[in-house]
């Protein structure tokens, strides 16, 4: 069995008698881009923190690369680069210099990182611009480059797309993407933009009020809600042998005496409409559905959807 | 470690920290002008005698001085949320403080070592009497040796700062008290007794010391008496005092959500 990247088991947080995260169990797999998804205060940030031992563990336990952190913290943190909620840096000194000062501690100095992390995330080089005058999406673009700069093995990256605009954003998401599939790199991302996390992970985990409802790949989510075309009719069993043999439709499911949800691509609703007709089955209803990520969102947690 | 505390130094870019030493240092030169006795009331300036009488202002106002510096360098880790980053890199919490601390010390070396060059320049305009090379070293090395003890004996303030966080005026307000705790009779620079205050307070350990420094140099010349403390004792304890707050400080900030 593969190591996982990031594992956890039964990880709790409790604040007094206010529990912010409740067992939860989360498995990143390696060289996978994992995003957390979930609203506002739904415990994401406080995931990562526990993750990168930022705040006590209550109960549970994380193991990173196989290893259980309290045992080796250190040569661990080495190995992630993490940007949590809002960049950290020094407002008197400039990008570059904030890089090389973390670059020292790190004891990873080198002026052709710093540059080349600089590129990668598209700010300038020797800027003479201090931290405290950049815009929120450079600053966000800053603790990127920080995050890589000593080429980890994996990214925890708590809402990295803050504040970057539409481009940035996409350019964010084919470093990311670029990131895993070119060299490998484990990244767990939280957000709360549900396109974005639909559109860059491989795996999606969904919590609310600090418990994990589902952790299941993109692909079972997709199958899970793809677009369907939604049939209701005098008799679905008549109506079913009518799509099979004149509009050779076999994929579908049967709901009930009544509505039948069929799945296959490009069909002609216009010929499915006529061949029941002339068949004489009662058409009530034809119509084009997408079940999309945001709908089953709004289903498990009860809620009214996000941005 | 040294990564850690370089790194320090790099943070000082652009700071307002050489500002902060001007403006002490121009406080310092202050203090000792306002003690220096005008040519009417005095025939000749004694060296040893400017010396005694500015350092009991200057131990005051430098003790405020590194409280103010140490509160701006430590809530600045909070405010800008560089904390967080540090101890992702890691950089230990052990690491931290102690890199936070020796540019607190070599700071206050800085000072005091400013604080002797402007009395001594002021000595030498005002044509000063036993400005001997001896009285001149020995104030130099006692400088030194007070700019290192009291930038330990602010170290109990450190833990102030660390659970206030980002809080300015808890620490400023611990650093106030602290500092006029060393008025009280029997602590600090006014009157040194034998009395067990002087060895429980970090502030009276370094008076004690300070005290037995000047006399043992200055005896001879300055009407001074001997503190009747031990001051080897009150080495001991203000180690021990350094030691329990540094431990306490860096279990504070291991205990920290960040």
């Amino acid at each position: 069995m593969a190591v996982l990247g990031i594992e956890t088991h039964d990880l709790t947080k409790r604040y007094r008698s206010q529990t912010v995260v409740d067992k939860v169990n989360i498995h990143v797999k390696q060289g996978e881009i994992y995003g957390l998804l979930g609203r506002n205060g739904a415990g994401k940030s406080t995931i990562m923190k526990m993750i990168l031992r930022l705040t006590g563990i209550t109960h549970g336990e994380v193991a990173i690369l196989g290893d259980k952190l309290n045992k080796h913290p250190k040569s661990l943190y080495s190995r992630i680069g993490s940007l949590i909620e809002t960049p950290g840096f020094y407002p008197n000194l400039t990008g570059t210099e904030n890089l090389l000062l973390f670059s020292k501690l790190r004891g990873t100095i080198s002026k052709n990182t710093e540059k080349k992390a600089l590129e990668t995330v598209g700010l300038p080089y020797k800027d003479n611009k201090t931290f405290a005058k950049y815009s929120l999406g450079m600053k966000q673009r800053l603790a990127i480059a920080n995050a890589i700069i000593h080429d980890p093995e994996m990214l925890i990256l708590d809402e990295p797309i803050n504040g970057l605009d539409p481009i940035g954003i996409a350019e964010m998401r084919e470093l990311l993407k670029r990131l895993s599939a070119e060299q490998g790199k484990t990244v767990l991302i939280s957000s709360h933009i549900l396109s974005e996390i639909s559109m860059l992970a491989n795996n999606i985990g969904i919590i609310h009020n600090g418990v994990l409802l589902v952790e299941k790949s993109q692909s079972e989510l997709e199958k899970q809600n793809k677009k369907y075309i939604f049939l209701s009719v005098s008799s679905s069993s008549k109506a079913s042998n009518i799509l099979e043999r004149q509009c050779s439709i076999y994929d579908y499911s049967i709901e009930n005496d009544t509505d039948i949800r069929i799945y296959q691509p490009d069909v002609d609703l216009g010929e499915i409409n006529r061949s029941l007709v002339m068949a004489g089955i009662t058409v009530k209803k034809l119509q084009e559905c997408n079940n999309s990520l945001e709908d089953y969102f709004k289903k498990i947690t009860g809620g009214v959807g996000i941005a | 470690m040294l990564n850690t505390i370089s790194a320090e130094w790099m943070k000082c870019k652009r700071g307002k920290l050489f500002l902060f030493f001007i403006i002490a240092m121009a406080i310092y030169t202050g203090c000792i002008l306002s003690v220096l006795p005008s040519p009417k009331q005095v025939l000749q300036i004694s060296f040893l005698e400017l010396f005694s009488d500015a350092l009991t202002f200057i131990i005051l106002i430098h003790l405020i001085v590194l409280g103010l510096l140490a509160t701006t360098i430590f809530s600045s880790e909070y405010r800008n949320n560089t904390i967080r980053q540090l101890f992702t890199i890691p950089v230990s919490a052990k690491q931290f403080l102690f890199a936070k601390i020796f540019v607190v010390m070599i700071f206050s070396i800085l000072l005091m070592f400013g604080f002797a060059v402007s009395l001594t320049l002021v000595g030498f305009i005002s044509g000063a009497v036993e400005m001997t090379a001896h009285n001149v070293g020995m104030v130099f090395a006692i400088s030194l040796i007070d700019a290192i003890t009291i930038s330990i004996a602010i170290i109990p303030i450190l833990l102030v700062m660390i659970v206030s966080k980002q809080n300015f005026m808890l620490p400023i307000l611990a650093v106030l008290i602290y500092t006029l705790t060393i008025l009280l009779p029997n602590m600090g620079m006014v009157t040194i007794s034998n009395d067990l205050i002087a060895y429980i307070f970090p502030l009276g350990n370094m008076g004690i010391i300070h005290n037995t420094l000047v006399y043992n140099s200055f005896s001879t010349v300055l009407s001074v008496t001997m503190p009747t403390a031990d001051w080897r004792l009150c080495i001991i304890c203000l180690c021990f005092f350094t030691i329990v707050f540094s431990v306490l400080s860096v279990l504070a900030l291991k205990k920290q959500e960040h």
